[in-house]
């Protein structure tokens, strides 16, 4: 199959985990003998091939008033792009991911007559909720992908509800595929940082990573900070990640005395994240809103437990109780028990993580989930 | 000898006031022209009036922020029949009007290999960039003179900021202000269009 994705972001530019999906689930596309293009964003036009997938960046406008006009101006360009390449590979689907290509993917459907299949990642609903006339925008862009498109895929299946419900997508056109984490790059023998960097040796190392955003939860975990330091003084908390609130959750642990206890590493790369999951004793997940939850899953191929809020997709890349735990979403003392719990027994913390290892290795890895979504591009192509 | 043309406009309001787009296209068809007519309306809706012109009409059920968005997004719709109606007829040229018509113009130029011209009433400059998003529509405006095979405009003003500000060739810029036979003069630029090969080049701006 010739597979047409389209992503604004695709490694290395990355800002959200779509560019990383997209690139996992390409690569695993091509181990399956598929000929895949990525149609993407870049500083500067240029085409180049690399782990069988031929990617192309297409340089965005730079007067864009809001990020849905910048994203429908560069849809205009992938389009144009999107012919040219159709008339030298032929390409049988194309798949877009998220509301910020669906313009793209529209409208590459209407002019090449191909089918377009949609993964919607999250919903604006969700993140932020729709409040005024730009949030409204992005939910119509959502529905409107859902409505365009020939199937439609959702990454989680509490998530797979809320789009069905939100949008009315009928069912025969929606299919819940999970991300998929790539097992090997957990096994790189030479980690790219070292644990003395972050924490002191006798120090048990608490990790988040995710965007410093209020629906990632980190207002909850900063208030059970100090209960957990009550009963674990031997901890350190490493944040990992940028956002809006960063300068926010800097002053409020500073407000509360536990400064020398935290440690915000803003932006770190995926080599070093990699490294923080290994070098954790365990992984704290206390988002509001999670559609599928690839941060349990990650700590997991670690073998580190995550300590997860009971919401969205973190239902399922937890196991309760035998990959890690849950906790109650927006709860600062669900939050500190739990983690308190898994401080205080080494052998069980371990146990824990190498049952979520055991995990992903059965239900995530990518192999699997490529075979799944070419079943959906037969569905769309009515082959199956 | 020019047999089929698409156009490619937002409105076309054939029992309403005296308009380009309504009189180029009853003056094509009444030249023996098959004229398909390819426009926004609230319903999906084709119909003919008289032998040679079809009017096909795409409603577009999405709002948006800002009439940038709105116009770039409900292109998707006009790119849908213009293709469906080139899948099945060979269309000598296709006319465009206006930035706001230029995506689907040039997504079904490039798919199907026929040369679009656009007439440019006006210039987001003569309007007075009074909108945000009035750069990008004038951004369009070039992309649209760069790539069309011919440009017309209605009027002088609108002819000097494409020739002096946009750069826009002077063997490709026609301005039909003035004129007493336009649609005779746009015959002869489909004509003259017709000539030059069309490619799907590669994005470069």
């Amino acid at each position: 199959m010739r597979i047409l994705m389209t992503t604004w972001e695709y490694p290395p530019v990355k800002v959200g985990g779509i560019g990383s999906h997209v690139h996992d689930l390409s690569k695993a596309l091509v181990r399956m003998g598929h000929d895949v293009h990525i149609l993407t964003y870049g500083n500067t036009n240029k085409e180049n091939y690399d782990m069988g997938i031929t990617i192309h960046r297409l340089k965005a406008v730079e007067n864009a008033t809001d990020t849905i006009t910048w994203s429908v101006a560069l849809s205009h360009k992938m389009e144009k792009e999107a012919i040219r390449l159709h008339k030298l590979h032929k390409f049988d689907v194309v798949h877009a991911h998220d509301w910020m290509m669906v313009p793209a993917g529209s409208g590459i459907k209407k002019l090449l007559n191909i089918p377009f299949v949609f993964t919607i990642h999250s919903t604006e609903h969700g993140r932020s909720g729709i409040h005024d006339a730009y949030t409204k925008m992005i939910n119509d862009l959502e529905w409107y992908g859902t409505y365009e498109a020939h199937q439609v895929i959702t990454v989680g299946k509490d998530f797979s509800k809320e789009v069905k419900a939100l949008f009315r997508v009928p069912d025969e056109k929606l299919h819940y595929i999970p991300n998929g984490v790539d097992i090997k790059k957990f096994d790189m023998p030479k980690l790219p940082a070292e644990r003395s960097d972050y924490v002191a040796d006798w120090e048990k190392m608490i990790f988040f990573c995710g965007r410093m955003t209020y629906v990632k939860g980190v207002d909850h975990l900063i208030e059970a900070m100090p209960s957990i330091l009550k009963e674990h003084p031997d901890s350190k908390f490493v944040l990992a990640g940028k956002g809006p609130d960063l300068p926010r959750y800097i002053q409020k642990v500073k407000s509360l005395g536990i400064a020398e206890k935290t440690y915000f590493t803003g932006y770190v790369d995926d080599d070093t994240l990699i490294a923080l999951y290994r070098m954790a004793d365990l992984t704290v997940a206390p988002s509001l809103y999670e559609p599928f939850g690839i941060v349990a899953l990650e700590s997991a191929a670690a073998k580190k437990p995550t300590i997860g809020s009971y919401i969205g997709g973190l239902k399922e890349t937890i196991v309760n109780e035998y990959t890690g735990l849950h906790t109650w979403a927006g709860n600062p003392n669900s939050i500190a028990d739990q983690v308190s719990r898994v401080l205080w027994d080494d052998s069980w913390r371990k146990w824990l993580g190498t049952n979520g290892r055991k995990h992903v290795e059965a239900n995530f890895r990518w192999d699997r989930i490529a075979h799944w979504t070419t079943g959906v591009y037969g569905k769309a192509l009515g082959i199956w | 000898m020019i047999e089929r043309i698409l156009v490619i406009s937002k409105d076309f309001d054939a029992a309403g006031r005296m308009d380009y787009v309504k009189d180029l296209s009853f003056y094509m068809a009444s030249r023996g022209i098959e004229t398909h007519v390819v426009c926004y309306g609230g319903e999906d809706n084709d119909y003919d009036l008289g032998e040679n012109l079809h009017v096909h009409q795409v409603k577009f059920v999405l709002g948006a922020n800002n009439p940038y968005n709105w116009h770039m997004l409900m292109n998707n719709e006009l790119k849908r029949r213009s293709r469906e109606l080139m899948e099945k007829e060979k269309f000598d040229i296709i006319h465009c009007i206006d930035w706001i018509t230029y995506p689907a113009a040039v997504g079904v130029s490039r798919m199907f290999e026929r040369p679009f011209v656009i007439t440019i009433r006006s210039t987001e400059k003569e309007r007075g960039f009074s909108i945000p998003e009035s750069s990008l529509i004038s951004e369009m405006e070039w992309l649209s003179a760069y790539d069309a095979s011919r440009i017309m405009t209605l009027g002088q003003t609108t002819y000097d900021i494409l020739f002096h500000d946009y750069n826009v060739p002077a063997e490709k810029l026609i301005n039909m202000g003035g004129k007493d036979n336009i649609f005779d003069e746009t015959l002869r630029i489909y004509e003259d269009a017709m000539k030059i090969p069309v490619v799907a080049k590669q994005v470069n701006g």
